[in-house]
């Protein structure tokens, strides 16, 4: 291995041995095993509700009230904030593409090279 | 002649400790005076030694205690220590502890000393008893932040510094105005409830929401803090909005105008995040997204939220400076932090990467990490508070927060496709900082009543329930499930060399151009018609400055500070206009 700051691909993949991450099979044994937890942990619900009702009960009252306020009423059912979840993200994802067509500009869009416009008079970049 | 005494007075009272903000002027200074051959390391013992002797000079401070001055006949307050104050105070201390050990090898004075000053002011303006101490400090810590934007090496700092230096000295204004008129309005200055009364109340708003990155007053965090060096940028994200957020929890909780705008805030910058290039601008979106649950916290204004949104704070300085280390471990390491051209740095900083995943974690409210413990209060607060429509909102915001900063950042960075970058780990004290930093949110979130025993108000929350803990991990681990499932389709918009425009654009963009052909307009007006413009403005000039002219009344002082404020400030506006910089 290098100890230079940036090597390029070409020169260091050759010597090096491969990761456990380089293996597409490893990749699909984590992502499988991640999909069976999300199993798992929507899959406990059906078998013990996760209402709140559940949480102990102090002589004040006050910490139950807020185990219950942890769920608001649409969201009772089972899987319910699993849902949430992926719907929020794939929608936050659609509507961020969406957004992209109307805010992205070429990166030097603030700052142009001055070198790509038609001002002879501008000295070369190398005296900004 | 009779001679008046001097007009200043000390009071020290009952106080055993020093101000904590002259422990760090007083470092700032050392460094300054330090010279000679072991300068190098003399600085370097001053940098870490400030905050240490801070810290202890801290547990010398008991709630109730003041050290109050008077200038003229206005009493002020430099030091107010209560337990608001002092969980802020503690919070800016281990900061800047960190940014310290983070920043060890800068051997840059200019940036030692804006760091200490930085801090310093931070630690200021949340002691300060008084709208004219705080205003100080409000002033003092845009300026020295303002040189830590500069330190950045890229060809925007500059400008980028420009424009934050306008914004704040502007939102600094606005609270001498609105302090002034405070002062008028009841006679005291004293910084305790203000809310919205009057046009002095909406003036410290403003002021306090600028800092704080209100919605349209935001862009200056996603500006300047991606501009800053690798270590500045850890600086900036500690001190300026979490002053803010002390701020207005202590004039402004329970006003409900906050609960919305917190929730705008929490919500629109993941949009942004999803789609940007920068991946410390998208620590700045995640960071004005973060403030909007705290926003919200002060908002409702209950003993609950307020402890929700002040907790979230204090592990939000951690694990967003341990994402921002990160980031800036990277940039020193590769030389660039944009997501389109990193990728597979785990395989030479595998350390690097699991930081990165445990401020991930904390930032996105895993149970057992620390943002699991202090966001949940602010939920919690908003369905006991009946606002279940802002619930709904900030849990989409919540499940947001893990796609873009839990998966986004360390999934671009360190994994993704393979660059093929090859570099090494930072250097051991970057490393250490890192490593406190991640200790501290996995303490903080594994073990919450260390925290929750310093805050301001009782706590009667338990975050540690089964249904709490299994259905924040539905949500996040279904999240993650819908990021996997878009990359595998390829319906997840890849990382592009891009800028996105966002209310900048107005400064940046639109205001030059316009201001451009205005000036060019009035420019034509003068030069051909300089004669008849005279002729008719004559009259208008002659009658205001006249005896008895509007302009030439003798005006209140409080008017007159007022009026230079407004000039002031006229000056600055036109300045970001014409394309600061």
């Amino acid at each position: 291995m290098t100890t230079d700051d940036t090597t390029p691909a070409e020169t260091s993949d050759q010597e090096e041995p491969p990761r456990f991450l380089d293996n597409p099979r490893n990749v699909k044994r984590i992502l499988w095993g991640f999909f069976g937890l999300c199993i798992a942990v929507v899959g406990y619900e059906i078998f013990r509700p996760l209402s709140g009702g559940e949480a102990p009960v102090t002589e004040e009252g006050a910490e139950a009230v807020h185990h219950l306020a942890e769920r608001a009423g649409a969201l009772e059912f089972v899987g319910s904030f699993a849902l949430y979840g992926f719907v929020s993200c794939v929608a936050l994802v659609i509507m961020g593409k969406g957004l992209r067509r109307l805010v992205m500009r070429p990166e030097d869009y603030y700052d142009p090279d001055p070198t790509d416009q038609d001002d002879a008079a501008t000295p070369s970049d190398e005296a900004h | 002649m009779v001679r008046e005494p001097f007009p200043v007075s000390i009071d020290w009272g009952t106080m055993l400790g020093l101000p904590p903000a002259l422990i760090f002027f007083t470092g700032a200074l050392l460094i300054v005076l330090i010279r000679g051959r072991f300068q190098d390391g003399a600085r370097k013992v001053v940098m870490v030694l400030t905050p240490l002797i801070g810290l202890w000079n801290l547990t010398s401070l008991v709630p109730g205690e003041a050290w109050e001055y008077m200038i003229f006949d206005l009493d002020l307050s430099l030091v107010r220590v209560d337990r608001l104050s002092l969980l802020f105070g503690l919070l800016f201390h281990v900061g800047a502890l960190l940014g310290v050990i983070y920043a060890l090898r800068v051997k840059d004075p200019v940036q030692q000393i804006a760091a200490l000053a930085y801090a310093g002011s931070a630690l200021g303006a949340v002691f300060a008893g008084d709208y004219l101490t705080l205003f100080f400090f409000w002033e003092a810590m845009a300026v020295s932040s303002a040189f830590l934007v500069w330190a950045g090496d890229g060809k925007g700092a500059a400008s980028a510094g420009m424009r934050y230096l306008v914004i704040h000295v502007a939102s600094g204004l606005m609270l001498l105005a609105g302090a002034l008129l405070h002062l008028t309005r009841t006679g005291g200055l004293s910084f305790d409830y203000v809310g919205l009364t009057g046009v002095e109340g909406w003036l410290i708003f403003l002021a306090f929401g600028i800092k704080a990155g209100f919605p349209f007053l935001h862009n200056w965090i996603t500006d300047a803090y991606p501009e800053s060096s690798p270590t500045g940028t850890v600086f900036l994200s500690m001190f300026t909005t979490k002053v803010a957020i002390y701020a207005l929890a202590r004039g402004f909780p329970g006003t409900e105008l906050l609960i919305y705008i917190g929730a705008a805030m929490a919500l629109f910058p993941i949009f942004f995040a999803v789609i940007e290039n920068d991946l410390r601008r998208v620590l700045g979106y995640s960071m004005i997204n973060q403030i909007g649950f705290m926003v919200v916290g002060i908002g409702i204004g209950t003993e609950l939220a307020l402890n929700g949104a002040v907790a979230h704070a204090f592990n939000e300085v951690l694990f967003k400076g341990l994402l921002f280390m990160t980031m800036g471990a990277v940039l020193l390491r590769t030389g660039t932090v944009k997501g389109s051209e990193l990728g597979g740095l785990y395989k030479t900083m595998p350390k690097t990467a699991i930081l990165c995943m445990v401020g991930a974690a904390s930032i996105s409210a895993f149970p057992l990490f620390s943002g699991f413990v202090s966001k949940a209060m602010v939920m919690a607060a908003l369905l006991e508070d009946g606002h279940t429509w802002i619930w709904f909102g900030l849990l989409f915001a919540s499940a947001g927060v893990f796609h873009h900063a839990g998966i986004k950042i360390p999934f671009f960075a360190f994994f993704a496709h393979d660059s093929g970058i090859r570099t090494t780990e930072p250097p051991g004290n970057m490393m250490l900082a890192m490593v406190l930093a991640a200790i501290g949110c996995i303490f903080l979130g594994s073990f919450p009543v260390y925290l929750y025993s310093l805050l301001p108000w009782t706590v009667e929350y338990t975050p540690y329930t089964f249904s709490h803990v299994m259905l924040q991990t539905q949500l996040l681990m279904f999240s993650a499930l819908a990021f996997i499932w878009l990359k595998l389709t390829g319906l997840y918009p890849p990382e592009l060399k891009s800028v996105n425009i966002d209310v900048e654009w107005l400064y940046r963009w639109a205001g030059p151009r316009a201001f451009k052909a205005v000036m060019n307009n009035v420019l034509f007006l003068v030069t051909n018609f300089g004669e008849s413009v005279r002729e008719i403005s004559a009259p208008v000039i002659d009658r205001l400055i006249k005896p008895n002219g509007s302009l030439a009344r003798i005006l209140p002082t409080g008017a007159t500070i007022l009026l230079t404020a407004a000039i002031l400030a006229g000056f600055l506006i036109l300045y970001l206009l014409r394309g600061a910089g």
